[in-house]
């Protein structure tokens, strides 16, 4: 079964109550994994985007029945987890004294976590990445590391294709610029 | 080509499999709240309905208890009208009437 086709079996499924679990377990099993990434990539920790995960599936539980099916239910899910995401970072954020401290705690988290294993170049393109703003991150990680397309990524941020393009051109410069200071450094 | 660098995050072995499970479970477990919140909600509706009845019925007993203390309430108000010795006077002539 092709993904449109499964899509349209969950979309039946989850508009029963009897067969609701059926469809949202569909879910699980179809989505986890690419949303835990999307959310991992934004707040580093595992622990943190295994909770954003939930609140994620809870949220898509609660409300999937009232899916219209006006966008892919893909780009339905991205949205909730971008915006659980967001409310998620804001939560932390408001608990900080100094606004730059979540940079810092994030960069801090890359280095120290158990669950993060890479060379030199990965994780210095992971703190460079950590120096953009919040909807900039986003559009670079589905970009680069997803290669989603452009219009997908303007569907998951409400916005245009031309503005999401905007996005990753300045994200990539700055990217670049801060990595060759890094290498001169 | 440039070669593209990927991310360095990684998963606790089994990790995706044993998250599916656990979401499972929590979200079969979700009918069971929606029952304990209509079972809380109908027994809260009860006590309310309960504490309805007994007002109305203390409050309409104590009508009863008000109106039979107006009757006497009202002989008491006609008696501090009239003297002594006028109730006497009536009574007298009542009886003088009734041996008429």
């Amino acid at each position: 079964m092709d993904k449109t086709a499964a899509e349209a079996q969950i979309l039946i499924w989850v508009k029963s109550p009897k067969t609701k679990h059926k469809g949202v377990s569909k879910i699980i099993e179809i989505y986890q994994e690419s949303l835990y990434w999307h959310i991992r990539k934004m707040v580093i920790s595992h622990d943190d985007a295994k909770d954003v995960l939930q609140e994620v599936f809870l949220r898509v539980w609660k409300n999937v029945h009232s899916f219209k099916g006006n966008s892919k239910l893909s780009t339905w899910l991205y949205r909730i987890a971008t915006n659980e995401t967001s409310r998620f970072l804001d939560r932390k954020n408001r608990l900080l004294e100094n606004k730059n401290n979540l940079q810092y705690i994030l960069t801090k988290e890359l280095e120290s976590s158990d669950l993060i294993n890479g060379d030199k170049i990965q994780i210095q393109l992971q703190k460079a990445i950590l120096q953009l703003p919040e909807k900039q991150r986003l559009v670079f990680n589905m970009r680069y590391f997803d290669e989603m397309k452009y219009e997908d990524i303007a569907a998951i941020m409400e916005t245009t294709v031309n503005s999401s393009k905007v996005s990753y051109h300045h994200a990539k410069t700055k990217i670049e610029q801060i990595m060759k200071e890094e290498i001169i450094l | 080509m440039k070669e593209k660098i990927k991310h360095p995050f990684q998963t606790p072995n089994n990790f995706f499999e044993d998250f599916k499970n656990d979401m499972e479970n929590t979200l079969y477990e979700l009918p069971h709240e929606k029952h304990q919140f209509l079972r809380k909600f109908t027994l809260q509706f009860t006590k309310y309905a309960a504490i309805v009845v007994i007002a109305f019925l203390v409050g309409r007993y104590s009508i009863i208890l008000t109106n039979n203390n107006d009757e006497s309430t009202h002989m008491e108000t006609i008696f501090n009208q009239v003297s002594e010795d006028e109730i006497i006077d009536f009574v007298i002539e009542d009886e003088l009437f009734k041996e008429l």
